[in-house]
């Protein structure tokens, strides 16, 4: 019971202004495949806790409070703890930041929806796990190379000097699948990871036979063609990746900075907008979200946050610290993303000639500046005829900024890693480098 | 300084032994890696200050065990000397894993592919790094201060700038690997640090990155006082940064963005995990040449002293220094133990693990192209238009297919032998491997590496460890 022990040795403390402990104790399993045979089984016991010290202080007629955050190990005696507890505190004197307050025990009650994952062991479902997946290879021009299979179960408990005392139990499953296949293009491979805290085999079935057959796509692919500027639709998960500057841009934290200028009531997009307005708001419980929680790193207890409504900053999101310094109510860190799809048919957002990229190395948007750009795996180049040709090399590049004010989102929707919104998004004109010759 | 030894690995160290000669008595090969590694990270910007532990600390233990037919593991963090669990019921708790581990694979349709048992040279040693400063004989206050007057010199020094993340962090690594013929211990320290200037003008946002690290204690922080004006000016300076026109283009790589390409393009597809599972292409050209006569790489944890360097890996087998290309052509790849059991091969010491929590991997360490014999000024001269790639934010491998990407933070243009003075921000390089290495055609004569950043294994299991080169002309595709 380290929790019980840090108390109390923590309520001994008189120099203390007050503290936190975060634990996460994780029971893991994990499988690793090559192919279909099985490369190694393995299984975790871990209890993680950091303990927060704050100490507030006055220097030049300024209230500060200064805070260290250290690791508690399960192995700490009473003397290390004690030892580690006053050297914190001593070290905390000279972080001089504004004072602000610690999350506060709350009536509110946000329970955690229970996972499909509470009604077996562990270990019973990495075999259910990997059957749902390997099930997909028949019929496919395209294989398994290579898969890994990790679930953890995951006793959240935040325990402050105010009172607060909250803890919730989630599920945190992931998937890795490296799949193959050969074509004119050569042999190739498509990499995917999937996250998910439910166990849903239909829903992973189907994103794995997805990624199979853009794989038999790569290896036919030619080379993607010097388009120079083009529209361009990127689908999947670096559409989630693309809404970080929006993120960014509404964060408390980036306010308080000076790094963004957004004021809230003023458009965070562009005032004249001819595609999409942009509707983003912040859920702390995105059904099948590994990122899902009640509560966040403070404890202080969240709900379901509008941040963007008709491209207007509806207001600055962000911990309690930063939100205080600010002047504004409190939303929390909000672990989960949910943008409104588009009002266009998917029909409609494909019916011009563009490239469609699938498939990145590794898509990247820089939050601070809007830059975005990445390599291309796997795109499929639409003519003015209309044939859909698949593409690799090559790549994207734009910045948010020159494309907001014409995108467009479709009205398909995805849910992935802690991202509900567009399946795809619409860039109007973006820089396609072409392949080099392979 | 030497770094000093872990304490709590020395009071747990018996506690290991008993526990590996308990398992012992039921299966053919047990190890078990202890780790604690600590360390501080100290961040300064602006209007906030944030101290807190490293994370990179661990503290905790994994057993390996092979059962007569394969391997299975078990991480934990319970074990100490006097409390927590007891060793008999600790093993007999790791007995039933491995004993469900089985029974589950019988039950499914999947292979069970027979793995020989370890077999080990007997050995007992110990080692410990050494740095000018130890972490631990420098206060909070004298490293938060120091980094407090740098921020403000910052700000006395540019007008746009509106924020600076000035960062610190130093870790002191401490394993022991038991096994019945081995018990190993090191400890070392590494240090990293950060400039992120943050510059404005009117609209224009824009962000710079300066990185810092080695086998280094508090004063590394010299090096970032050092850096700071060149770091702001450059910053500064990206505020009139232009866009690239994509095209082909002769390219003069900087010794970080050569790192990167090291990484990327074949560090990864050496790795010899990738092997085993048929995923690098790298295997197709083993004794054949994949870069021009005058292209070198390196990796190994002892062919270097920076942030990849250690005595042992995460499963007791000791650091080397690969040669993986030579005068251009591919000799060796990197590999971990079961790799190479499997491939029938010599493991170099590169098996890694994130941390005691995570599986072991095929990784690298120090990665680098050796140094020519040309002067960058040279190699300036020889190019009529052409960019040289500074500084880089990320980059991803692709072992089968042999792409290489990164993004490139900035490049200043070359025209007609000399910078133009114009840079292009940001910058995606990318382009195939074997003609990217067999167009390198001048290398300069200096290698300088870095180990600020870490590494993953697609997108997951980060581990430490540094690359690096000399200036390499090159051919690219930038967008």
């Amino acid at each position: 019971m380290m929790i019980e022990r840090l108390q109390r040795l923590l309520s001994g403390i008189r120099e203390l202004s007050g503290w936190r402990i975060n634990q996460r104790q994780i029971e893991g399993r994990e499988l690793f495949f090559i192919r279909r045979d099985v490369d190694m089984q393995r299984s975790k016991d871990v209890d993680h806790i950091s303990l927060t010290v704050y100490r507030d202080f006055e220097e030049g007629g300024t209230s500060y409070r200064g805070s260290v955050v250290v690791q508690i190990h399960p192995t700490h005696s009473d003397e290390q703890l004690r030892a580690s507890i006053e050297q914190s505190l001593n070290s905390a004197r000279y972080v001089r930041n504004e004072s602000y307050p610690l999350a506060e025990p709350g009536s509110r009650i946000v329970r955690m929806p229970e996972s499909g994952f509470a009604a077996r062991p562990l270990e019973q479902w990495l075999p259910l796990m990997a059957e749902a997946v390997y099930a997909q290879e028949e019929g496919q021009e395209a294989r398994i190379n290579s898969s890994e299979f990790f679930l953890n179960r995951i006793r959240a408990r935040i325990v402050n000097s105010s009172g607060l005392d909250v803890s919730y139990l989630s599920y945190s499953a992931y998937v890795e699948l490296i799949v193959e296949s050969s074509g004119s293009a050569g042999e190739v491979e498509l990499y995917r990871e999937l996250s998910f805290s439910d166990f849903d085999a239909d829903a992973l079935g189907a994103e794995v036979s997805a990624q199979l057959r853009h794989c038999r796509d790569r290896a036919s692919a030619r080379p993607t063609p010097h388009l120079k500027r083009a529209a361009v639709v990127i689908t999947g998960e670096p559409v989630a990746d693309f809404f970080n500057y929006y993120l960014l841009r509404s964060a408390a934290r980036s306010v308080y900075s000076g790094v963004s200028t957004a004021k809230v009531g003023e458009s965070i997009q562009v005032e004249r907008i001819s595609g999409e307005s942009l509707n983003l708001t912040l859920e702390p419980l995105l059904e099948n979200s590994p990122q899902s929680a009640p509560v966040d790193a403070d404890g202080f207890a969240l709900a379901s946050t509008p941040v963007v409504r008709d491209s207007r900053l509806e207001r600055y999101w962000g911990p309690l610290r930063f939100c205080h310094y600010l002047g504004v109510p409190a939303t929390g860190s909000i672990g989960n993303v949910s943008v409104q799809p588009g009002s266009r048919a998917d029909e409609k957002l494909r019916r011009e000639p563009h490239l469609e990229v699938v498939y990145f190395s590794d898509f990247v948007t820089e939050p601070l500046t809007g830059d975005f750009g990445g390599e291309i795996r796997l795109g499929y180049y639409q003519d003015a005829d209309g044939n859909r040709t698949p593409v690799t090399g090559g790549s994207v590049s734009g910045n948010v900024l020159d494309v907001q004010q014409r995108m467009y989102f479709s009205r398909q929707i995805q849910n992935c890693a802690g991202f509900r919104g567009p399946q795809s998004i619409l860039l109007p004109e973006v820089n396609v480098a072409g392949a080099a010759s392979t | 300084m030497k770094v000093p030894p872990s304490g709590y690995l020395a009071t747990i160290k018996s506690s290991v032994r008993e526990l590996v000669a308990i398992l012992r008595r039921d299966f053919p090969y047990v190890s078990i890696l202890t780790t604690d590694s600590s360390g501080m990270r100290y961040s300064v910007s602006k209007r906030a200050v944030d101290v807190r532990q490293s994370a990179w600390c661990e503290r905790g233990s994994v057993v390996r065990i092979h059962d007569g037919l394969r391997y299975h593991e078990y991480s934990f963090n319970d074990l100490n000397a006097e409390g927590g669990r007891d060793r008999e019921a600790l093993a007999e708790e790791i007995r039933r894993r491995v004993r469900h581990s089985a029974a589950f694979s019988g039950r499914v349709e999947f292979g069970i592919p027979e793995l020989p048992a370890i077999s080990e040279q007997a050995l007992d040693a110990s080692w410990c790094g050494e740095v000018e400063i130890l972490p631990e004989t420098a206060s909070v206050e004298q490293i938060v201060s120091r980094l407090s007057r740098l921020k403000d010199l910052a700000f006395e020094r540019s007008e746009h700038l509106v924020e600076i993340e000035i960062r610190f962090e130093h870790m002191r690594v401490a394993k022991l690997f038991v096994s019945e013929k081995r018990q190993l211990e090191q400890s070392y320290d590494w240090a990293q640090g950060y400039l992120i200037p943050v510059v404005r003008r009117d609209e224009i946002l824009r962000e710079m990155f300066a990185t810092f690290s080695g086998l280094k204690g508090v004063e590394l922080i010299d090096e970032l006082e050092q850096a700071l004006p060149q770091t702001i000016d450059c910053a500064e300076q990206l505020l009139d940064a232009g866009r690239i026109e994509p095209g082909e283009y002769e390219v003069i790589l900087s010794p970080k963005v050569a790192g990167l390409m090291a990484h990327e393009s074949f560090g990864h597809g050496v790795e010899l995990d990738m092997f085993v599972k048929n995923r690098a292409k790298a295997e197709e050209y083993l004794g054949k040449r994949v870069a021009s006569g005058m292209v070198n790489l390196h990796d190994g944890a002892r062919a270097a002293e920076e942030t990849g360097s250690y005595w042992f890996d995460d499963e007791g087998v000791l650091g080397s220094d690969t040669v993986v290309i030579e005068k251009g052509i591919f000799k060796a790849g990197i590999s971990d133990l079961l790799s190479a059991l499997r491939l029938n091969t010599v493991p170099t010491g590169n098996g890694k693990r994130e941390s005691f929590e995570r599986k072991a991997y095929a990784r690298m360490t120090n990665t680098f192209f050796m140094a020519g014999s040309d002067s960058l000024e040279q190699m300036i001269a020889s190019i009529e238009h052409g960019y040289l790639l500074e500084e880089f934010l990320s980059g991803m491998e692709d072992p089968k297919n042999w792409g290489i990407q990164g993004q490139i933070l900035y490049a200043r243009e070359i025209r007609e032998g000399k910078l133009s003075g114009r840079i292009v921000s940001p910058v995606l390089m990318f382009g195939y491997v074997p003609d990217v290495l067999q167009s390198v055609s001048m290398l300069s004569g200096q290698v300088q590496r870095s180990g600020s950043g870490m590494c993953g294994k697609g997108h997951k299991e980060y581990v430490k460890n540094s690359s690096g080169g000399p200036y390499i002309k090159t051919v690219m595709r930038l967008g």
